[in-house]
C-alpha cells in the first residue's frame, strides 16, 4: 500500500489573496468616497441648490406676471379663477398660490404668496414671496464637501440642505422669529420631517406701480425742442414753487443752491434717434438709436443712444363698480354735490363726469369746508375736444378726452400753488380717520404738493391708429401734464411750461421754459408694475 | 513494506532563482512605481476638483449676495469685493426692537420711498416728525430712538442731500449726519434704511468673507486660490463678472515652470461667472 502525503501548501495564499483584497478594498473605498462626495456635491447638491433658486424666481415671476394684471383694475389681480386663494388671517390682503410640481421628474415646487403690503397715493404695491423647493437625489447625507480645514466648514454653510427635517421651519418657523423662542402655532416653528432630500430658497420681490410720469418729456417718436432761448430742468414743488427755487438765478447753475439736487432731473426720452435739442436739457437723456454724445449736444446729466420703451395706448378708464356719472351734458361750473362718507360728517371728493360733446370753457370748483378747500378729485371722459379750462384751488382734474386738445394757455387756468397744504391752506380727506363723527377728524392739511398734477390732461388713444392734436398756444403759462401716448404735441411761442408731457411727438420751439416737477413721480396714474426690489432669505 | 517517496526534493537552482527574482523584482518595481504614480495622480486630481468645488462655492456665494445688492464695488486689484445690502430681518440692536422686543427675527416690512426715477424700496424705518435746519448736520426725532446699528445707514428726505449717510449717534433722538441739511423743516418725513456690508478678499491661502465684521472663511487652498471681480456700471443696470482661478499641482517635465506656463495652467482652471444687480438703481 502507498500512502500519499497531503501536505498542505496552499493556505499562506488565501491569507495573501485576503489581504490583498481588503488593501485594494480601502483603496477603493477611499478613492470611492472621495469621488461620491464629489460627485454629490457638484451632480445633486450645487444643483438642487441653483434649481431651487429657479423654482423660487420661478414663483416670483407668476406673481408678479398677476400683479401686473392689477393695471387698470386691481380687481383683476389675484382672482381665484387662476389659482389664487385669499388668506383671511392675514393682516394685509394677501393672496397665496402653489404651482405644481415641475421640471426633471418634477424633482421642482415653488409656492408664491402675494399681500398688498401698502398704498401708495391710492396705489396698491404688492410684496412677493415665493419658495423654491428642488429635491437632492441619492441617499440621504450621502457626503457634503465641508473639507477645508479642522475648523471651517465649507458647502453646508451655503448650500443649506434639508436631509430630513425641514431646518427653516426648525428654526425660524414661517419666518418671522428667533432661532431660540419656542415653538408655538403661531410662529410656525416645528420640526418638520421632509419626504426626500431637498434643498429650499426663499426670495422676497417688491412690485411697485409704474407711474404716468418718470420724467419732464417722453416721446414716442420724435423730439424738437426746447427752443434756441429755452430750457428743461426740473424742481420740487415740495419745497416751494419754481420761483422759489430760483429765486437768486436758475438754481440748475448753482450747485451751491439748496435747490440744485431737485433742479437737473428734467430727464428727455424719445423712443427713436430723432432728437433735435435748440438749448440746454438739465437732466437725462436717452434715445433709441441716436447718437447723442456730450460735445454734440447741451445735455447736462447722462446720456444712453440704446434705450428702447413701450407707452401703451390710453384706453377710457372704467367706471367704478356702484359709482354713477354725475352729468352728461356740460355746465359752465362744475361744482361738486355734497354727499357724505359712513361716518356722516366727511363729505364725498371724488366724482365722474362724462361728457358726449366738446368740453371747453368749464370752471371746476372743489368741495370746501368752511373757507378752505379740500382736495377734490374729478375724473372727467370727455368724448369730443377739449380746450379753456379753469381749475379752482384744490380742485383735482383728470380729463380723458377723445379728440384734440387746443387753447392758448392764459385760458388753461389752473389756480392751484405748489407746496404743502400747511402753506396753501388747502385740506384734504384724513385717511387715518376714524368713522366716529364726534372725533373731528375728518380733513388734514393737504400732502399733495405738485400744482400742475392737479391738472391732469389724458388723450384717449384713438381705436383706428389716427394722431390726436395737443397744441399749446401763447400767451399764458400752464401747470398741467399731458399724458396722450397718440398724439403730437406742439408748443409755440414763449410760454413756461410746469408739468410733465408723455406723448407721440414733441415740438417746443422759441423761448419755452420746461420745468418738471419732481413731485409728480408720486402722483398720475400707474400704468404698469416693475420689481423694485430683490431680496433673498439666506437664513 | 517500502513506503514510496512522493515528496519531491528538486529545487529550484541559484540561476533559476536569480532570475525569477530579478523579473519579481521588477514587477514589484514597476507595481509600486504604478502605484506611487496612481496615488499621485489620484491625489493631484482630488485636489483638482476639491479646488474646483471651492471655485464653485466661492462664486456661488458672490453670485448670491451680489444678485440681492444694492451697491457692489470692487477694489483696483480685483480682489476685493464689497456688497451692500439690505438688511432683511431685524437684528439685536436695531432701532426698532427697544420699541418692541418682540420685532427680533422679525422680517422687515418695506419702506416705499418716491424718487424721481420711482419708487425706491429699502428694508427700513421711516419717522414723521424730524427736524432739520439748514446747514446743520444734526437731525433730531422723538421717535426714532436711534442706535449705534443706525451708523452707516443711508438717510434721506426731502432737506436733506442726496448719498447722505448717518456718521454718529448723539443719543436715542439725535443722530449727525455726513452732510449738513439743504432746508429748515418741521416736522420732515425721514427713511434711513440699514444695510450689510459684504466683504470678500484674499487673506494668504483663504477667501474670506466678512458680513459686518464677522468673517467666515468659505475657501481655503494651498494651491493658490485666486478670485477677481469686476463691477461693471451701465446706464441701466450693472453686473460684477468673476473668475475664479488655482494652480493645480500636476508637475510637468519634473522642474519648475515659467511664469508664462504657470500662467497658461491657471487660465486652464478658470470659473467665470457674471451676477447682475437685482436691485440697481438708477442715478
Amino acid at each position: 500500500m502507498r500512502a500519499s502525503a497531503t501536505t498542505q501548501e496552499t493556505g499562506s495564499t488565501l491569507l495573501c489573496t485576503l489581504g490583498v483584497v481588503v488593501i485594494l478594498s480601502a483603496v477603493g473605498a477611499n478613492v470611492l468616497m472621495n469621488c461620491v462626495t464629489r460627485y454629490n456635491a457638484t451632480a445633486k447638491q450645487v444643483k438642487g441648490w441653483k434649481e431651487a433658486l429657479y423654482a423660487a424666481e420661478a414663483g416670483g415671476d407668476i406673481g408678479y406676471a398677476e400683479a401686473r394684471r392689477a393695471v387698470p383694475d386691481a380687481s383683476n389681480a389675484f382672482l381665484a379663477s387662476r389659482g389664487w386663494a385669499q388668506d383671511a388671517s392675514a393682516t394685509n390682503p394677501t393672496w397665496t398660490k402653489t404651482i405644481p410640481p415641475f421640471g426633471s421628474d418634477n424633482s421642482l415646487a415653488t409656492t408664491v404668496s402675494v399681500d398688498r403690503f401698502t398704498v401708495v397715493n391710492g396705489n396698491p404695491y404688492y410684496r412677493i414671496r415665493a419658495i423654491g423647493t428642488a429635491a437632492v437625489n441619492g441617499l440621504r447625507r450621502s457626503g457634503i464637501d465641508d473639507r477645508m480645514n479642522a475648523t471651517t466648514r465649507g458647502d453646508s454653510l451655503l448650500r443649506k440642505i434639508d436631509f430630513s427635517f425641514d431646518h427653516f421651519r426648525a428654526t425660524y418657523g414661517h419666518g418671522d422669529t428667533l432661532a431660540t423662542d419656542p415653538g408655538t402655532v403661531a410662529n410656525g416653528k416645528a420640526l418638520t420631517a421632509v419626504p426626500r432630500a431637498q434643498v429650499k430658497r426663499r426670495i422676497e420681490l417688491v412690485a411697485v406701480p409704474v407711474m404716468s410720469f418718470e420724467g419732464a418729456i417722453k416721446c414716442l417718436s420724435a423730439f424738437a425742442g426746447p427752443g434756441s432761448a429755452g430750457v428743461i430742468d426740473s424742481y420740487n414743488s415740495i419745497n416751494g414753487s419754481y420761483a422759489l427755487a430760483n429765486a437768486s438765478g436758475l438754481a440748475a447753475q448753482n450747485p451751491n443752491s439748496p435747490y440744485y439736487a431737485d433742479s437737473r432731473n428734467g430727464n428727455v426720452a424719445v423712443n427713436t434717434p430723432s432728437f433735435n435739442q435748440g438749448n440746454v436739457i438739465y437732466g437725462d437723456v436717452s434715445t433709441n438709436g441716436g447718437n447723442l454724445n456730450h460735445t454734440n449736444s447741451q445735455i447736462t446729466g447722462t446720456i444712453d443712444n440704446n434705450v428702447p420703451f413701450y407707452i401703451p395706448p390710453w384706453t377710457q378708464p372704467v367706471l367704478p363698480a356702484g359709482v354713477t356719472y354725475e352729468s352728461t351734458s356740460p355746465p359752465d361750473t362744475i361744482t361738486p354735490p355734497v354727499r357724505y362718507e359712513s361716518d356722516g360728517v366727511t363729505q364725498k371728493t371724488e366724482f365722474w363726469y362724462l361728457y358726449t360733446g366738446n368740453f371747453k370753457q368749464i370752471t371746476i370748483n372743489p368741495v370746501y369746508v368752511g373757507s378752505n378747500p379740500v382736495e377734490t378729485q374729478y375724473n372727467i371722459i370727455v368724448n369730443g375736444d377739449v380746450g379753456e379750462i379753469t381749475v379752482q384751488k384744490g380742485a383735482n382734474v383728470r380729463i380723458h378726452f377723445k379728440g384734440n386738445f387746443s387753447a392758448q394757455l392764459k385760458d388753461l387756468d389752473n389756480k392751484n400753488v405748489d407746496g404743502y397744504g400747511a402753506a396753501t391752506s388747502v385740506k384734504m380727506v384724513n385717511p387715518n380717520r376714524d368713522n366716529d363723527p364726534s372725533t373731528n377728524d375728518s380733513y388734514v392739511d393737504s400732502d399733495r404738493t405738485s400744482s400742475a398734477g392737479h391738472l391732469m390732461l389724458y388723450g384717449i388713444s384713438p381705436t383706428n391708429g389716427a394722431t390726436q392734436t395737443i397744441e399749446l398756444h401763447p400767451p399764458g403759462d400752464m401747470r398741467a401734464v399731458i399724458y396722450a401716448p397718440s398724439a403730437n404735441v406742439t408748443l409755440t411761442g414763449n410760454p413756461d411750461i410746469l408739468g410733465a408731457v408723455v406723448c407721440k411727438s414733441f415740438s417746443g420751439n422759441g423761448n419755452t421754459g420746461f420745468h418738471f416737477d419732481n413731485a409728480l413721480t408720486g402722483v398720475g396714474i400707474p400704468i404698469d408694475y416693475r420689481v423694485a426690489s430683490y431680496v433673498e432669505d439666506i437664513r | 513494506m517500502k513506503l514510496k517517496q512522493t515528496h519531491s526534493t528538486a529545487g529550484f537552482s541559484l540561476s533559476e532563482m536569480m532570475v525569477v527574482m530579478g523579473i519579481t523584482s521588477m514587477i514589484m518595481a514597476s507595481a509600486i512605481g504604478a502605484s506611487v504614480a496612481l496615488q499621485k495622480s489620484f491625489s493631484a486630481t482630488d485636489k483638482f476638483f476639491g479646488n474646483h468645488m471651492q471655485q464653485i462655492r466661492i462664486i456661488d456665494y458672490l453670485s448670491r449676495d451680489v444678485k440681492r445688492s444694492t451697491i457692489v464695488n470692487t477694489s483696483n486689484d480685483k480682489r476685493t469685493v464689497t456688497c451692500t445690502v439690505p438688511n432683511y430681518v431685524i437684528q439685536e440692536g436695531d432701532s426698532e426692537v427697544p420699541a418692541s422686543v418682540a420685532a427680533k427675527g422679525v422680517r422687515r416690512v418695506p419702506v416705499v420711498t418716491i424718487t424721481t426715477g420711482g419708487p425706491q424700496i429699502d428694508y427700513g424705518r421711516r419717522v414723521g416728525d424730524a427736524v432739520l435746519n439748514a446747514n446743520s448736520s444734526i437731525v433730531t426725532s422723538a421717535t426714532a430712538k436711534f442706535t449705534v446699528n443706525d451708523v452707516g445707514s443711508e438717510i434721506w428726505g426731502a432737506g436733506i442731500p442726496s448719498g447722505c449717510k448717518i456718521t454718529a449717534r448723539n443719543n436715542a433722538n439725535s443722530v449727525t449726519i455726513s452732510l449738513p441739511a439743504r432746508l429748515t423743516r418741521n416736522p420732515e418725513t425721514i427713511t434711513w434704511a440699514r444695510v450689510s456690508t459684504v466683504v470678500y478678499a484674499l487673506n494668504n491661502k483663504t477667501i474670506e468673507r466678512r458680513e459686518n465684521g464677522t468673517v467666515t472663511t468659505i475657501a481655503a487652498s494651498t494651491d493658490q486660490l485666486v478670485p477677481e471681480t469686476v463691477d461693471v456700471e451701465q446706464a441701466n443696470t450693472e453686473y460684477a463678472a468673476s473668475t475664479v482661478t488655482f494652480l493645480p499641482v500636476f508637475k510637468f517635465n519634473g522642474g519648475t515652470q515659467s511664469q508664462s506656463v504657470e500662467d497658461e495652467r491657471r487660465r486652464g482652471t478658470m470659473v467665470f461667472a457674471k451676477a447682475y444687480l437685482r436691485n440697481k438703481r438708477r442715478g
